[in-house]
């Protein structure tokens, strides 16, 4: 009798332990304590009495991000439970089973509420790995006050933009256009979009190699073109992000391909900008073949990580959840000013007062194209690198590039 | 006699040039520490901090953790040491003082580990890290830094111990003092400026060290200070006078060491070979 | 005679038991992680994914040695390998060429006598104790083409005529300004080296020159650099090696770019193992990279004669 009921008592204890123990997990977030991401997790923390997340601090670098995952992971490690991770990388952490598949918990009826760019990312074979948080995208920013100087339009084609670029770059003696056209990244977001407003892709999304076409080749022969006709100066070759910003917010180029960011009261609309209320922002014009102009998409998104237990990982979803959902996003907008990747969110008033900008960005990330979907992507976008700067600095034909690109992504995929 | 007034202004002139091409640069990056967003990407640039901003020495610490990184890189740099100096003079007694075989073997297998790279040995080195769950603890790079330390140790404090007439250590023991009593009454206080040396150059080796520091720590909490620098810049931009503030805060502690110390540095780095 | 080999015997033991824990220590984090390197590098190994992690045997070195035989039909990742092989053998023989002649000329210097010699002496410590992390960042803000002194300075002078980014402009500019930044933190330290050498030299051998009539060029010919090449070639012989082996440099002030130029070995073995995971490909890199140590230092031992063993403690007077 007293066995029963000290096994009874026993048993009381633990469950009534386990009722009261939150579940614990962390999350790989931003670097910066006082971003919208730290704000997030402390509101998500004590908005229910369930779960305590753990914010873990990590570096800004991309690479750096990526790197300390890889290492974390290879080792099988549980932690973190949560991490926000680059549109680039869906495909290459599903295959490596270091992705939570997130489809039974993000049905189809949820996904057509995102930018259906950020979802076609966030899938690999089918299925969906990563709930987009936010993004990004290209655009054009030009110089209003010069274009009407010299009765132009904003240029939608890839013709209008050379000429006028070529044009008022001589007339004024500053730089036409100005891009990313270093070896890096950049250079790829910048290359894929001349590519997809062209009608043309480098990878498709059942992973066939598609970049050996004319469209691609037209594409990167106009890059080229950009430079020889003088419509972009050939210091782009070692342009990234910032060179470009400074560029065109000390007044010294016409156009400027970039990201949203520069557009922010401590960049060009404010009092250090030479450039403040002289410039507009439009999607990138469209190539001879292409349909559209169109954005490189860029942005985070949450992963669950598999390794974690179960209690964990169910914890982990509510917790992506929550930081993705529309509440969510419009802090982390009125917050951190990053665009949304909720449709929903781009005509909500509150945003809409506040940054009145996200009217301008929505025609942009709505037709925002990805990065080729790849589980090889790091290795994919270095020969990407590699081929396009041959191409832009001239010492290789658009024709041979795609032809060598074509045999090392064969090889990457061997 | 009238000539002699041309060789001395010649060599006034190059220690002075000397001497500016060593401290121009340090020079620099403590202005670049002082300035503020603005004035960072101006051409030409201010040469001196026309409105510093101490400001950036606070951030570092509020902000961004240096405080915790301080200390992280003093308890595995001075760990490092204190294992490195203790086996280590055990070793170096042994291959000054002792008439044995395999001698010159050992000291050449001492010597080749001193050359090896780093990254040979950090793959194994992570999984078995990572087995024995000390991956984001210090032992994750007290351990590795064990590599070229105690070579390093062992190298320079078998020379010092050379130096020591064996007479010396010959008498203790027939006093009937054991070894161990030898070494750490006779050879350690006779060898002081060969222990500070090997103390110093290992401190200085593992507080500057960042492969390892890179793969072995993902914990941003654990990070040593040339590895939390990188968390100075944005996606798109760089803090560059915080990472200026944060080089001038770790490298003080090394400079006001090396100024202290320097005597001793500079013979145990000419009898220990040679080895930064 | 009995007794001295039983002595010896009795020390032999002794003495190993007082190496054993620094042995052990190097065999199991050193030694033990380099076969098991080796091993790995008879793989492919791809820690993301299982389909590529299977035995293949000497491929890894084979392809590697593809890579330098037949560069256009070989594996791009052996085409990289070699290009920063080459990239690193420039950067060592160019590093180590002008701090050795540099700190040459500062020891010279230094070696006479003048007032706040000692000073200067110490000085020349601080370059060499700052972290090479600290430096390096140092040297990437004096580089740029935005707020950097160096551009200022060159147009000043009238060297540039536009503002040069000097770290991602062209291979050769990134590849001298991390001669630059190496040569900066390292010549100092070369200088005092040489320092201590050159203050073995008796002084009797100059007088002695001196009464035969012999230039100040031939007595630097003639004594000062014969004297003086033990201690050259030990100080050589570890810079080269450190030098090779070099990561934060590249790391920190280039990242390897542009264009790979600045990529050194270690660099590109992180990236290839850390960074992308190919532990079976990296490994076989990892075990290259040691045996090109080996055979640098087998080439200054046997080649030129350097005597590691034979540096005594000199003190500086």
């Amino acid at each position: 009798m007293k066995k029963v009921w000290i096994t009874l008592l026993v048993t009381v204890l633990v469950f009534s332990a386990i009722g009261m123990a939150k579940t614990k997990i962390t999350y790989f977030g931003d670097n910066d304590p006082n971003s919208a991401e730290a704000i997030l997790t402390r509101l998500f923390n004590s908005s229910q009495d369930e779960i305590e997340v753990e914010f873990l601090l990590q570096s800004w670098s991309t690479d750096d991000k990526h790197t300390a995952l890889v290492t974390r992971f290879g080792a099988k490690d549980p932690n973190p439970t949560v991490y926000l991770g680059d549109v680039i990388w869906p495909a290459e952490f599903a295959a490596a089973g270091w992705a939570l598949d997130l489809t039974p918990y993000f049905p189809k009826s949820e996904q057509d509420k995102f930018l259906p760019g950020t979802i076609k990312s966030a899938t690999y074979l089918g299925k969906i790995y990563a709930i987009p948080s936010f993004t990004d995208g290209g655009l054009l920013y030009y110089r209003t006050d010069l274009l009407e100087k010299y009765g132009y339009k904003p240029p939608t084609t890839w013709e209008e933009l050379k000429t006028i670029a070529a044009t008022i770059a001589k007339k004024e003696g500053i730089d036409g256009f100005v891009f990313q056209g270093a070896q890096y990244e950049g250079l790829v977001c910048d290359a894929v979009e001349f590519i997809a407003a062209n009608g043309g892709e480098v990878i498709d999304g059942n992973g066939n190699v598609k970049v050996n076409s004319p469209e691609v080749i037209q594409a990167l022969e106009f890059m080229r073109e950009l430079i020889t006709s003088g419509a972009a100066p050939d210091k782009v070759f070692t342009f990234m992000e910032e060179d470009a910003r400074m560029a065109f917010q000390q007044g010294n180029a016409v156009f400027m391909r970039n990201w949203p960011y520069c557009h922010s009261p401590s960049n060009m609309a404010g009092d250090q900008s030479a450039v403040k209320g002289k410039y507009g922002m439009i999607p990138m014009p469209k190539g001879p073949k292409g349909s559209g102009g169109a954005a490189t998409l860029g942005g985070w998104m949450l992963f669950v990580n598999p390794f974690a237990s179960k209690a964990e990982q169910a914890a982990g979803v509510q917790f992506a959840k929550f930081i993705t959902s529309e509440s969510a996003q419009i802090i982390r907008n009125l917050v951190a000013g990053n665009a949304p990747t909720r449709i929903a969110v781009y005509s909500n008033p509150t945003v809409l007062r506040a940054n009145a900008i996200v009217e301008t960005l929505y025609p942009i990330m709505i037709n925002a194209v990805p990065r080729p979907v790849t589980p090889f992507y790091a290795q994919v976008s270095n020969a990407l690198q590699e081929e396009f700067h041959a191409v832009l600095t001239g010492k290789k034909t658009a024709a041979d590039a795609v032809k060598a690109l074509e045999r090392k992504i064969k090889e990457i995929y061997e | 006699m009238k000539k002699r007034w041309i060789p001395r202004l010649l060599l006034t002139l190059a220690v002075i040039v000397i001497i500016v091409f060593m401290f121009f640069p340090f020079y620099w990056l403590f202005i670049m520490s002082l300035k503020g967003d603005l004035d960072l990407y101006k051409m030409p640039p201010d040469w001196i901090a026309k409105n510093p901003r101490w400001d950036n020495y606070k951030t570092i610490f509020t902000d961004h953790n240096l405080g915790q990184n301080l200390q992280n890189s003093f308890v595995i740099a001075f760990s490092t040491t204190l294992i490195s100096v203790l086996i280590g003079s055990w070793a170096a007694y042994a291959l000054a003082k002792f008439r044995m075989r395999f001698k010159s073997l050992i000291l050449g297998i001492v010597l080749a580990v001193s050359m090896f790279p780093g990254i040979v040995v950090v793959s194994p080195l992570y999984m078995q890290f990572s087995d024995l769950k000390i991956i984001n603890t210090y032992w994750a790079l007290i351990l590795p830094y064990l590599t070229f330390s105690l070579p390093m140790t062992i190298w320079i404090l078998q020379s010092f111990f050379k130096q020591i007439p064996d007479a010396l250590t010959e008498a203790s023991v027939i006093d009937g003092a054991g070894p161990m009593r030898t070494l750490f009454q006779i050879l350690f206080p006779l060898a002081a400026p060969g222990i500070f040396t090997a103390f110093i150059l290992t401190f200085i080796g593992a507080w500057n060290e960042l492969l390892f520091a890179s793969i072995f720590i993902t914990d941003y909490r654990k990070f040593t200070v040339p590895r939390a620098l990188t968390l100075f810049s944005g996606q798109y931009t760089s803090s560059w006078q915080l990472i200026a503030a944060a080089s001038v805060v770790i490298t003080l502690p090394l400079i006001v060491m090396v100024l202290l110390l320097q005597k001793w540095i500079v013979a145990g780095l000419t009898a220990g070979g040679v080895k930064d | 005679m009995r007794k001295r080999y039983s002595r010896e015997k009795q020390e032999t033991r002794m003495g190993l038991l007082f190496l054993l824990p620094s042995l052990i220590v190097i065999v199991l984090i050193t030694f033990l992680p380099i076969g098991q390197t080796f091993y790995r590098s008879l793989f492919r190994w791809d820690i993301k994914f299982e389909s590529r992690q299977y035995f293949t045997g000497l491929t890894n070195y084979t392809a590697i040695f593809q890579g330098l035989v037949n560069p256009d039909e070989a594996l791009s990742w052996t085409v990289s390998f070699w290009h920063s092989a080459w990239v690193t053998f420039l950067f060592t023989v160019v590093a180590v060429s002008i701090e050795t002649v540099l700190g040459l000329l500062i020891a010279l210097i230094i070696n006479r006598e003048f007032r706040g010699r000692g000073l200067v002496r110490t000085a020349t410590l601080v370059p060499w104790a700052i972290p090479t992390v600290a430096s390096a960042q140092m040297w990437r803000m004096m580089f740029s083409s935005q707020g950097g002194v160096i551009n200022d300075i060159a147009k000043k002078l009238g060297l540039i005529t536009d503002y040069v980014n000097f770290l991602g402009d062209s291979t050769t500019t990134a590849f001298w300004s991390m001669v630059t930044a190496d040569a900066w933190k390292t010549t100092p330290f070369m200088a005092l080296l040489l320092l201590a050498g050159l203050q073995t030299i008796p002084l009797q051998l100059y007088e002695a020159a001196r009464v035969d009539g012999a230039s100040k060029w031939r007595q630097f010919f003639s004594i000062t650099l014969p004297m003086l090449k033990p201690s050259l070639l030990v100080a050589l012989i570890f810079r080269t090696l450190d030098t090779f082996k070099a990561f934060d440099i590249a790391q920190v002030l280039t990242g390897g770019g542009p264009a790979s130029g600045t990529e050194l070995l270690s660099l590109f073995n992180y990236k290839l193992m850390i960074q992308q995971g190919q532990h079976g490909r990296g490994s076989a890199v990892a075990i290259m990279l040691f045996v090109f140590t080996m055979l640098i230092a087998v080439f200054f031992i046997k080649v030129l004669g350097a005597d590691p063993y034979a540096s005594k403690g000199r003190e500086l007077k």
